[in-house]
């Protein structure tokens, strides 16, 4: 899991940057698995950040993987200042992938909201490779925080939303997503986004009896499922439990996640 | 990094503790390491000296709810809150799978009351692959148990003297930093009897968002640790060494060999690595490299090093 990580290149898209790293080794990644980043040997950040992959090749012994994230604290400003050639630490791939299985013979709806959409780049890939008739519907604030939506279009049905009009309908994600579960049977929904974002996404697909998995966020300070700092909220049962009587159970988005069904996530 | 390959000098690292024999003074703090088999995959368990279980508590913890970590300058806050699979699931699922390792196993105890403790080690008692006990009287995370007999030099002695009665095991107890003199702690667990002690457990902190006006933890306070507590960690074990003849495993922002060597000089027998295990997984590795290749370099044992700091 421990690869030994380059930087290739940090490409700076307004307050994103989509960073490029060659990997020692070839690794299999699958679509809704992160890696935890940061510069080598610094004690500022001093935690690895978890990263979602965008997109991900190998050859020749060695892969290359791509993250794209949004500039906003110490870990990602260090990230986003590493130098072609600089070391980068890096765990991965970790965490549950999507299921693509229950999609097969039937069709995929992709919900990405803000920073959550690169994480779903790799997911429309593979559903498109399976044949599976496949839909993205991806919003944000404003044209410039929608990232890496070209990619999206030119493998799958693309609808983009912005809450201020300035590109695509104007508008929430979800006022589409609603229009497309109207018209469409059928559906899976995968989902990437504000947490609000994804419960409403949840909600509706409940509502039409699609299957729903969502792609949850933590902070995380190993990755690997021995802090347990990052849990979300589940229903489970947790009989037996000597501090709680309810049926809910804090589980750990590295290990049990990052993906959920959206019906056991406590929103 | 040290490029030391070999396992040359490792024979230098013996340690004995407590009556166990470590084959290295490097241990993985609890907390830190889950149940030993989440890095399996990482490391080299069978190089390491040992590690301590996450804290066991008689029934299954659910936990804080989260944020429950937040990053600080040098170091990071957490608020778990215990969350464990109880000590009956460890038995039963961890430890079987712990056994196919070669290392020491130091479970950590945690109760509510003294008669919780007292259950958890005696169910441990009849567990194969346990080595020692380590009693965790200073979590600041949780409101009962923990660091409210932790912070109390009587409640602290009457959980040791009960735990020693029933326990099968060497039993070591872990000591809170938030205290005023820590030797008191020390003094008074020694003297109910504990084999050993283990310090420092995390040191009470707080961090607030200014854009959301929110404590950064829901919790609203959890434990700091990381590089940032490891001067005040130093310091204590100097302080403890002082006061009581008892082993001490010093912890507290270790990170690398030197500052593994820091806890030795001011009194450790061993050391217990915890939060670099987050940013570094292979860090124990490194630490024990590096301490062969300096006992090998000053053709020294490890155990000749334990206090021998020089004073000005």
């Amino acid at each position: 899991m421990e690869t030994s990580a380059k930087a290739i290149s940090t490409d700076l898209l307004g307050s994103y940057c989509r960073l490029k790293v060659e990997l020692e080794q070839e690794i299999t990644v699958l679509p809704g698995q992160f890696a935890m980043l940061k510069p080598m040997a610094t004690l500022e950040p001093l935690l690895r950040r978890a990263m979602a992959f965008y997109d991900v090749c190998s050859s020749h012994g060695r892969t290359y993987a791509e993250f794209i994230f949004r500039i906003l604290g110490r870990g990602t400003q260090a990230l986003a200042a590493v130098k072609p050639g600089d070391e980068v630490a890096f765990l991965g791939p970790l965490g549950k992938p999507f299921d693509l299985r229950p999609a097969i013979g039937h069709k995929a709806l992709l919900v990405g909201g803000g920073i959550g959409t690169p994480a779903l780049y790799l997911l429309a890939k593979a559903l498109v490779a399976c044949n599976i008739p496949t839909t993205a519907v991806l919003g944000a604030r404003s044209l410039a925080d929608l990232v890496a939506v070209e990619d999206f279009a030119n493998i799958c049905t693309t609808i983009l939303t912005t809450d201020d009009g300035s590109a695509g309908h104007k508008g929430l994600v979800t006022e589409v997503v609603a229009e497309l579960l109207d018209q469409n049977s059928g559906c899976v929904v995968y989902t990437c986004g504000p947490e609000v974002m994804m419960a409403k996404v949840a909600e509706l697909a409940t509502n039409h009896k699609a299957a729903c998995y969502v792609s949850m966020e933590a902070r995380m300070a190993c990755g690997f499922g021995v802090c347990v700092g990052c849990v979300v909220e589940t229903m489970t049962s947790t009989a037996g439990c000597s501090d709680s009587s309810t049926e809910t159970d804090y589980v750990r988005v590295c290990i049990e996640g990052p993906v959920f069904d959206a019906r056991v996530v406590v929103w | 990094m040290v490029a030391w390959k070999s396992a040359a000098g490792e024979e230098l690292l013996v340690t004995e503790i407590c009556g166990i024999q470590f084959r290295n003074p490097v241990l993985a703090a609890s907390g830190t390491f889950g149940y030993g088999l989440e890095f399996a995959d990482l490391i080299d368990l069978n190089r390491l000296g040992g590690f301590c279980s996450k804290g066991l508590s008689i029934k299954p913890m659910k936990g804080n709810p989260p944020p429950r970590i937040v990053e600080t300058h040098g170091g990071m806050l957490n608020a778990i809150g215990l969350q464990n699979v109880g000590v009956r699931a460890f038995v039963e699922e961890k430890l079987p799978q712990i056994r196919l390792y070669n290392l020491r196993v130091i479970a950590n105890v945690f109760g509510f009351s003294t008669e919780e403790y007292v259950e958890v080690v005696k169910i441990l008692n009849d567990a194969e692959g346990v080595d020692a006990y380590e009693l965790n009287i200073s979590c600041p995370n949780v409101k009962e148990g923990g660091i409210m007999i932790g912070n109390s030099p009587r409640a602290s002695a009457q959980v040791t003297e009960a735990v020693k009665r029933a326990s099968a095991r060497p039993v070591i107890v872990k000591l809170s930093p938030n205290v005023t003199d820590i030797a008191v702690l020390a003094r008074a667990v020694a003297e109910a009897g504990a084999d050993a002690v283990s310090l420092i457990n995390t040191l009470v902190g707080m961090s607030i968002d200014v854009y959301s006006r929110r404590p950064r933890l829901a919790n609203l306070t959890g434990g700091l640790s990381g590089p940032a507590v490891k001067p005040i960690a130093v310091r204590m074990c100097y302080e403890v060494r002082k006061a009581i003849k008892l082993p001490i495993l010093g912890i507290g922002g270790i990170a690398t060999w030197m500052d593994a060597l820091e806890f030795i000089f001011a009194g450790a027998s061993a050391v217990q690595v915890g939060t670099a295990n987050y940013y570094d997984p292979t860090c124990t590795m490194k630490i024990i490299d590096g301490l062969a290749a300096y006992c090998l370099e000053h053709n020294t044992r490890i155990t000749d090093l334990v206090g021998a700091m020089y004073c000005h």
